[in-house]
């Protein structure tokens, strides 16, 4: 008996050193760094402890408020392991110490490790919480967590979007319910807004709920980051909620829509049977429902067009920078050049313009190619915007690819930026390729000869020599055009009036002067004879009367005349011969006589 | 008295001959450098003393044209080829100022060959050349009515005569015409002189149209290449 009582008494002591020695306790937290917008979630675990477990004793916790305890247990391979979770706020910025955990059972304490948290304004760029995930990204019925007891007021709702929480609070008296809101109604052409759009419940539903995103007009809408979810107290009534945000921009002037989100899901139900049910696995389900968020409407403007820059292509935002880079600085003459510009800063840059890039001088300029990807950051989006182009140096020298001005507007200045790249020097040298280059020109040109462009020409230094002077001389003379013009017409009149008769007078003129001056008869006859020799070439000195007087009517001279000629010719002829005394008055009358019949002869006869 | 005046005057005409030198080398040292504003600031200045030098109105129109006033490097250069047409330089310029325009300096369907043969001489001298075709027909036709001789010389000279006054005519037609170049990036050609007629068609810098009118600040033009007719502002043209 005694043997028996030694045995079991050996047997309950080696059993309670092993359950003794099975006992764990850990601790961890679901990040170590975290932002006052966090929660933390401290998770202890005690394995081996069976029976009723007491509540592990946590340590003072200045920089946390604890507002949510969540007990669970599980047998795994006959060891029960228990889970207390804490969900803690941050209360202010600080380096935390979650200090040891004390835990009792069996009167023995077991304890945990310090953990070290550090707790910022916002978590700073790329010191995330060490892998661990902030929040879930997948709503179900098993996400909804009704030993939430106490929550956060409006956690991580930006301060623009109150909005929501506006129209959650009219919405509290419902299980269910959607809400839209943005924080901007009235933005500029592709200034960016932030859409929130929530799911709020407050009770369980069944499965991932389809959900329907808002349907817009005249708005550019791009989802920034996958669903997340929150609670939020609403009255004292504890809400989860999954939240979508969206980036919107206003694609023109005018009005714009944003119409309802929707998602449509089978509740879930609290009562007892649905406890059991959802022991089994199931959920005790009503019908399907359908929760509408609410519709927008919102007045896009146009940006001023008062001091709008050429450079000007359609970016509404700030904080935008600009690069420019080329794939290499010192070519050949014909090889290509890839110039690459960069734009970043936060809004977008999706539905703005491509940027022009004005002809280089001594580049071939090929059109300009962009790209840009737009990412989520912690209050917005950075858009990246890249504009791509080839140039090709179409001689050697040294180059300068220019500054080139980008513009945007900024909403909140009121007024535009102007951003400039870096110019860019690149060295080119002569092809060494022989059939390297771009022909710009057609063909037709000879062979060995490449034109590479056509410029103007280049000023000129010398003076200018001038017309050809004495044209211009001539032609500055209007005067003499007028002497020219006229000096035909009164060659013609004179020849017409004047110069062929005045010729033909001429005769009669000497004959006329010789005769004034005649006072004897030989002077009268000597002027007769060389009348007719100068006026009709009839030399009356060698011929007869009779062959002279034919002759002159071959000439055409009247009959009455010929005879008035004969007479004055045979008185003449005689005279010549037997000369008289006359008087000078008969002398003067026998030359009138002879002057008249001479203007008769001059008048009728031909040349 | 009168010594000291031409002692003056001499010196004056000295001293505006070596001005105007290192001033025409300023400025081709600015345009070599890329300062076409400051190179055109000089070009204006010498252009105030020599207002009928083609050159200065063509190293003008290289200005503009490098600083991307096409309307006014037209215009410019246009006005240095009336002056010197035969001038290579300024032909080429103007012909690929207004290339970049859009525009033609060689009507289309014309041999070029034609076209500088017709501007192978400036108006000026073509007066000449006119006026000595006139006189030596004139004489001509003066002797064969007095001596009735040398009738084909006489023939001949009224050939040329008639071809030089055509040609001349011809010229004249083109001189007196009232050009103007589209000065202003952009410009809209309107149905009537006002902003309440419609705008019929956009013009860019750099086109030339032909002056028909003008009302209170709007002028009526045709468009030389198009055939278009309208109102256009004055400010946005610029006189040749």
């Amino acid at each position: 008996m005694r043997i028996r009582n030694f045995l079991l008494t050996l047997v309950l002591f080696v059993s309670a050193l092993a359950a003794h020695a099975q006992i764990t306790m850990t601790a961890s937290v679901d990040k170590t760094n975290l932002s006052l917008d966090d929660e933390l979630t401290l998770t202890v675990q005690i394995t081996g402890a069976s029976g009723n477990v007491l509540m592990p004793q946590l340590p003072s916790l200045p920089a946390f408020n604890v507002y949510s305890r969540e007990v669970s247990s599980m047998n795994i391979n006959g060891q029960t392991s228990t889970v207390f979770r804490y969900v803690m706020l941050p209360r202010f910025p600080t380096k935390a110490t979650i200090g040891e955990i004390r835990f009792t059972y069996n009167g023995r304490v077991y304890t945990t490790q310090p953990i070290q948290v550090n707790i910022y304004r916002r978590v700073p760029a790329g010191r995330g919480p060490g892998g661990a995930v902030q929040q879930a990204t997948a709503s179900s019925g098993g996400n909804y967590d009704s030993s939430v007891s106490a929550a956060r007021s409006a956690g991580n709702i930006p301060q623009e979007l109150s909005a929501t929480d506006a129209l959650a609070e009219n919405n509290r008296e419902k299980s269910f319910f959607m809400t839209a809101a943005v924080n901007n109604t009235s933005p500029y052409v592709n200034q960016q807004v932030e859409l929130i759009v929530r799911f709020y419940y407050s009770r369980p539903f069944a499965g991932q709920p389809p959900y329907t995103p808002p349907t817009v007009t005249n708005i550019f809408m791009e989802p920034l980051k996958l669903n997340t979810e929150g609670s939020q107290i609403l009255k004292g009534k504890m809400f989860r909620y999954i939240e979508q945000r969206y980036a919107l921009s206003g694609v023109q002037a005018g009005k714009a829509t944003i119409g309802p989100a929707m998602v449509q899901f089978q509740p879930g139900n609290n009562d007892i049977f649905s406890a059991f049910d959802r022991l089994f696995g199931g959920m005790a389900a009503e019908p399907e429902q359908l929760v509408k968020s609410n519709s927008i409407t919102l007045n896009i403007q146009p940006t001023p067009a008062a001091g709008r820059p050429a450079s000007f292509y359609g970016a509404v935002g700030n904080k935008y920078t600009i690069q420019a880079q080329a794939d290499r600085t010192r070519v050949e003459a014909g090889e290509s050049i890839n110039l690459t510009i960069t734009v970043k800063g936060s809004g977008n840059l999706k539905p703005t313009a491509d940027l022009k890039i004005p002809q280089i001088p001594g580049f071939r300029v090929y059109d300009v190619a962009s790209d840009s990807i737009t990412l989520p950051t912690g209050n917005g989006t950075q858009t990246t915007k890249t504009f791509k182009t080839v140039l090709v140096p179409t001689a050697s020298g040294t180059y300068t690819i220019p500054a080139l001005a980008w513009s945007y507007f900024n909403p909140s200045a009121k007024r535009y930026v102007t951003l400039t790249t870096n110019p860019i020097t690149v060295e080119v040298t002569p092809s060494t390729k022989v059939d390297s280059g771009v022909s710009f020109t057609g063909g037709g040109q000879n062979p060995g000869v490449r034109r590479l462009t056509n410029d103007i020409r280049y000023v000129k230094t010398d003076p200018y020599p001038g017309d050809i002077g004495w044209l211009v001389s001539v032609g500055s003379l209007q005067v003499l055009a007028w002497i020219l013009l006229i000096l035909p017409i009164v060659c013609g009149l004179g020849m017409r009036l004047g110069a062929g008769s005045l010729r033909a007078k001429a005769p009669l003129l000497a004959a006329k002067n010789q005769l004034k001056k005649a006072v004897i008869e030989e002077q009268v006859a000597d002027a007769v004879e060389e009348f007719l020799l100068k006026r009709f070439h009839i030399n009356m000195g060698s011929l007869q009367l009779r062959d002279g007087l034919e002759q002159l009517k071959q000439k055409g001279v009247h009959p009455d005349t010929l005879k008035a000629f004969s007479t004055l010719w045979q008185r003449l002829d005689a005279a010549r011969f037997a000369p008289e005394n006359l008087a000078a008055a008969d002398g003067r009358a026998l030359a009138e006589q002879a002057l008249a019949i001479l203007k008769r002869l001059d008048t009728e006869g031909r040349l | 008295m009168k010594k000291l005046f031409c002692i003056f005057a001499l010196l004056a005409v000295f001293a505006a001959g070596v001005n105007a030198q290192p001033a025409a080398s300023q400025a081709e040292q600015y345009y070599s450098q890329g300062k076409f504003s400051a190179a055109l600031n000089l070009y204006e200045d010498e252009l105030k003393t020599a207002p009928n030098n083609p050159y200065v109105y063509y190293n003008i129109g290289n200005c503009y044209f490098k600083m991307g006033s096409m309307g006014l490097a037209v215009a410019n250069y246009y006005r240095a080829f009336k002056l010197a047409p035969r001038d290579a330089d300024i032909r080429h310029n103007l012909n690929l100022a207004l290339e970049n325009a859009g525009e033609h300096l060689v009507p289309r369907g014309m041999p070029e060959v034609l076209h500088k043969l017709f501007f192978l001489l400036s108006y000026s001298e073509l007066k000449g050349v006119a006026m000595v075709c006139l006189g030596i027909f004139s004489l001509l036709l003066c002797v064969w009515l007095i001596q009735r001789r040398w009738a084909k010389a006489v023939w001949i000279g009224l050939l040329a005569f008639v071809i030089s006054g055509a040609w001349l005519y011809l010229r004249r037609g083109q001189e007196m015409q009232s050009l103007a170049v589209v000065a202003t990036p952009t410009a809209e050609l309107r149905s009537g002189p006002g902003t309440n007629f419609p705008a019929s068609a956009n013009l860019t810098h750099g086109h030339l149209v032909i002056l028909q009118d003008s009302r209170n600040n709007w002028n009526e033009v045709v468009v030389k290449s198009q055939g278009i007719q309208g109102w256009i502002k004055s400010e946005s043209i610029e006189k040749i």
